[in-house]
């Protein structure tokens, strides 16, 4: 029996109170298709981060072939074999396919003449025998489809000796058929005797080409499993659902029998190349919490998306969105977030960092964001700092947010406390109607607690509420109904007397 | 011929040198903001050694001496400690715009000019010779080996080269260093080869021409010095046009002393969109 050729031994990683890895424990074998699969915030970066030395690991043990090592940076790694193929490609645009092989690796003094005709014979000889295709040597990297782009990178890292190759998200990039080409590359890799780890979200793609498969949640293995001996379903409830420590216990109030329909969706259909939306139907009474449940890529995120804001997707999106607004629906299909807000709708969006907040912003100017036309915050085009001050401090006592000082930078502060001030923002003025998505991603496990009660709490005073979360435990313990997204469908909606983990899973995985 | 192409070579050498330096920092990855100043302290520095030291030679020698100090301050705020590049650029023009005219009234009893650089024959063809030296070998190195290559990377997607395991900062420092010293030469080239003395201000804007040169060569040391003859050019139309008569109207001198200045904006505006700056240039690393 061979050593595996890279294994985690308890590796731990954290950011303050929140463990983005902990203790990590699983083994690569040389020669075969490794995945490593989980959501977005699973801490599968992380782990690559810590075996690259992109930031040192705060416990624990990484071996290359059986031996310990500190990883010191990308240098150091490929001097082991080890070469990483990243999301954003380590290419220059301006500068040609082989320019961007040779720079680093000139193996000529660094005044002398570079010699690009040997490198490039080289280079061809290594496409030819790798069964990898690569034409276009002397064409700029920015004239390069995204697949060729990513021979490149594949053919650069095998020209510089890797033996192991970990690939970040491959596919999210890529069209149908590159992907197909994507999946030849990486056989041929493993027949050459090359280790491939592979990193995504994406089921299909583990159950189609890897030999093994580490699944990662919440910065913890789940489980490591031959491919063969599991399958999509088992894969989709592992990824997503796994006893949590704490559930909900308050109080959960009934659905009036007479509650209106607050949100209503028919026939919805939305046009994009990576994650199409081909047919939902829902609606939301008041006083109850619609979960949306779903594998990454099945839909259910640009449901949402398309529910905060309908109006960037118009001329690519069809079906009816209608809303209660006073005791009518009102037609929203063209509403942007502004008009929402109008409507007594209150959004927390999915990306925290990208989508809700200013990082470099302080809590009082990231909770005026959004609101420049609520006339509390605003008079005459001038920003009411006071009120938008005394504001805040409010917040910051009705959801404990620390520190306790409105002048602080969100980056200094905890995902925990940064998404408090999302909610409270969203909660001001009172809605109606809220849109919720991952509430408690990258959350220290205090503030989850925290955060589950108050929406609770909005559902029991009768608000209508659409919960996204890749939690499919967060799901099952506050929502009365999940809607499952799979291949861009919203297939049924599960009532709460149903809800079962194993049977979801399925339904997440595409089983009827 | 006789009448244009060597006046065009003379005028052009201070700001081959200049946009030499500027390209290899910004190729790099910093804006190089400052060669106005470099060239001017360079052009009293390469007065003040050449008159201490009774040698020409001396007087470049020292200039560029005195660049790298500057250029290593330079490097000191915006690489090491990530100052905003254009800020401390233009802090380094004002620098040399205030410094200049102290130290001269100190070493030569006046504000406005230093003593001739009288003890020797005009020069010829040195500088000349030494500007296209600068020029060939800065082609050279850029297209053929791999510093100028990585040079490149520094500038375009410094984190590829790191990956590479080739040190950013290293040679951004050089970037930053060598722009001190090829735009302080290209200065002492003003007082010691285009004249014989420093002047207040004598400068005048050549640093920026050299960065339009640059801009308008597309980063590339070729077409950065056909850049550089086209400004050389329209500077020596412009002594030559004063005095002129137009359809019997007489043009103002200061009107005609823009000229250089016109074109430089004219050919910016219009073909600064099809001209691409390097990716990271700017961006601290």
């Amino acid at each position: 029996m061979s050593h595996p050729i890279v294994e985690f031994r308890e590796v731990s990683k954290s950011f303050g109170t929140f463990f983005a890895n902990k203790n990590l424990s699983f083994a690569i074998d040389p020669g075969t298709i490794h995945g490593l699969i989980g959501e977005n915030g699973a801490g599968k970066s992380t782990a690559m981060k810590g075996l690259f030395g992109v930031h040192s690991i705060d416990g624990g043990q990484i071996f290359i072939r059986g031996k310990a090592v500190v990883p010191q940076g990308p240098k150091h790694m490929m001097g082991l074999g080890v070469g990483m193929v990243h999301q954003h490609f380590m290419l220059a645009g301006s500068e040609t396919a082989l320019d961007n092989v040779i720079v680093g690796e000139e193996h000529v003094g660094l005044f002398q003449k570079i010699r690009r005709g040997k490198v490039l014979a080289e280079l061809q000889a290594l496409s030819a025998q790798s069964g990898i295709p690569f034409q276009a040597w002397n064409t700029r990297v920015q004239d390069l489809s995204v697949g060729d782009q990513q021979r490149l990178e594949i053919l650069k890292l095998l020209y510089r000796g890797s033996d192991v190759f970990i690939l970040d998200e491959p596919t999210a990039v890529l069209t149908p058929q590159e992907i197909n080409d994507l999946f030849a590359t990486l056989k041929r890799l493993k027949s050459a005797g090359k280790t491939v780890v592979l990193i995504t979200h994406k089921l299909k793609e583990i159950t189609e080409v890897t030999d093994a498969v580490t699944v990662l949640r919440r910065g913890e293995v789940v489980t490591t499993l031959r491919t063969s001996e599991t399958n999509a379903s088992a894969l989709a409830k592992t990824m997503v659902g796994r006893a949590v420590s704490f559930t909900y216990s308050g109080p959960r109030t009934d659905v009036a029998p007479d509650a209106k329909v607050c949100v209503e969706v028919k026939n919805l259909r939305v046009d994009d190349p990576f994650d199409r939306v081909k047919s939902a139907s829902f609606f939301v009474k008041s006083g109850e919490i619609l979960g949306f449940a779903g594998v990454a890529g099945n839909g259910q995120s640009q449901t949402f998306k398309y529910l905060s804001n309908p109006s960037a997707f118009r001329g690519r999106s069809s079906g009816d969105y209608k809303t209660l607004e006073g005791a009518a629906l009102k037609d929203q299909t063209h509403a942007d977030p502004e008009q929402l807000r109008h409507s007594k709708i209150g959004i927390a969006p999915e990306d925290r960092h990208h989508e809700a907040l200013v990082l470099d912003f302080n809590m009082n100017e990231n909770f005026f964001l959004g609101q420049q036309s609520d006339a509390r915050y605003q008079k005459y085009g001038m920003i009411q700092k006071s009120s938008v001050r005394e504001a805040v401090v409010r917040a910051i006592h009705e959801f404990d947010i620390r520190p306790k000082a409105p002048e602080h930078p969100l980056k200094k502060m905890s995902g925990g406390n940064q998404q408090k001030l999302v909610m409270a923002r969203t909660l001001d003025p009172a809605p109606e109607i809220l849109y919720i998505a991952q509430p408690t991603r990258g959350v220290d496990v205090g503030s989850i607690e925290r955060i589950h009660a108050e929406i609770m709490k909005l559902r029991n005073e009768g608000k209508a509420i659409i919960l996204l979360s890749s939690e499919l435990e967060e799901l099952m313990d506050l929502c009365d109904r999940i809607a499952v997204f799979f291949d861009g469908t919203l297939m049924d909606t599960v009532h709460r007397p149903d809800f079962d983990l194993w049977t979801l899973g399925q339904r997440l995985g595409g089983s009827q | 011929m006789e009448e244009w192409v060597f006046p065009v070579l003379r005028t052009a050498t201070p700001l081959v040198f200049a946009s030499m330096g500027g390209l290899w920092c910004e190729r790099s990855g910093v804006i190089q903001i400052g060669l106005e100043g470099f060239m001017l302290l360079g052009a009293f520095f390469g007065a003040f050694f050449a008159l201490a030291l009774k040698s020409v030679f001396l007087g470049f020698l020292g200039a560029g001496l005195i660049g790298a100090i500057l250029g290593g301050v330079f490097g000191i705020a915006v690489i090491r400690f990530r100052a905003n590049q254009i800020i401390t650029g233009t802090a380094i023009n004002l620098f040399a715009a205030g410094l200049t005219p102290i130290l001269c009234k100190a070493v030569y009893g006046s504000a406005n000019s230093s003593a001739r650089v009288d003890f020797t024959e005009p020069l010829l063809w040195g500088p000349l010779v030494a500007a296209g030296l600068c020029a060939v070998v800065s082609w050279a190195l850029f297209l053929w080996t791999p510093w100028g290559l990585r040079m490149r990377f520094a500038g375009e997607h410094p984190e590829a080269l790191q990956n590479a395991g080739v040190s950013v900062v290293r040679y951004r420092w050089m970037g930053v260093v060598l722009a001190g010293v090829l735009a302080s030469v290209g200065g002492a080239m003003l007082s010691v080869f285009l004249s014989s003395s420093f002047v207040r201000g004598m400068s005048a804007g050549r640093g920026f021409i050299a960065l339009a040169a640059l801009i308008l060569g597309r980063w590339n040391p070729g077409l950065t010095v056909m850049g550089c003859f086209l400004f050389a050019f329209t500077d020596l139309m412009q002594g030559r046009l004063q005095g002129h008569e137009w359809f019997g109207i007489k043009v103002a001198d200061p009107m005609v002393h823009t000229f250089p200045y016109a074109v430089t904006l004219f050919i910016l505006a219009f073909v600064m969109g099809r001209s691409r700056a390097p990716k990271a240039l700017g961006e601290p690393w």
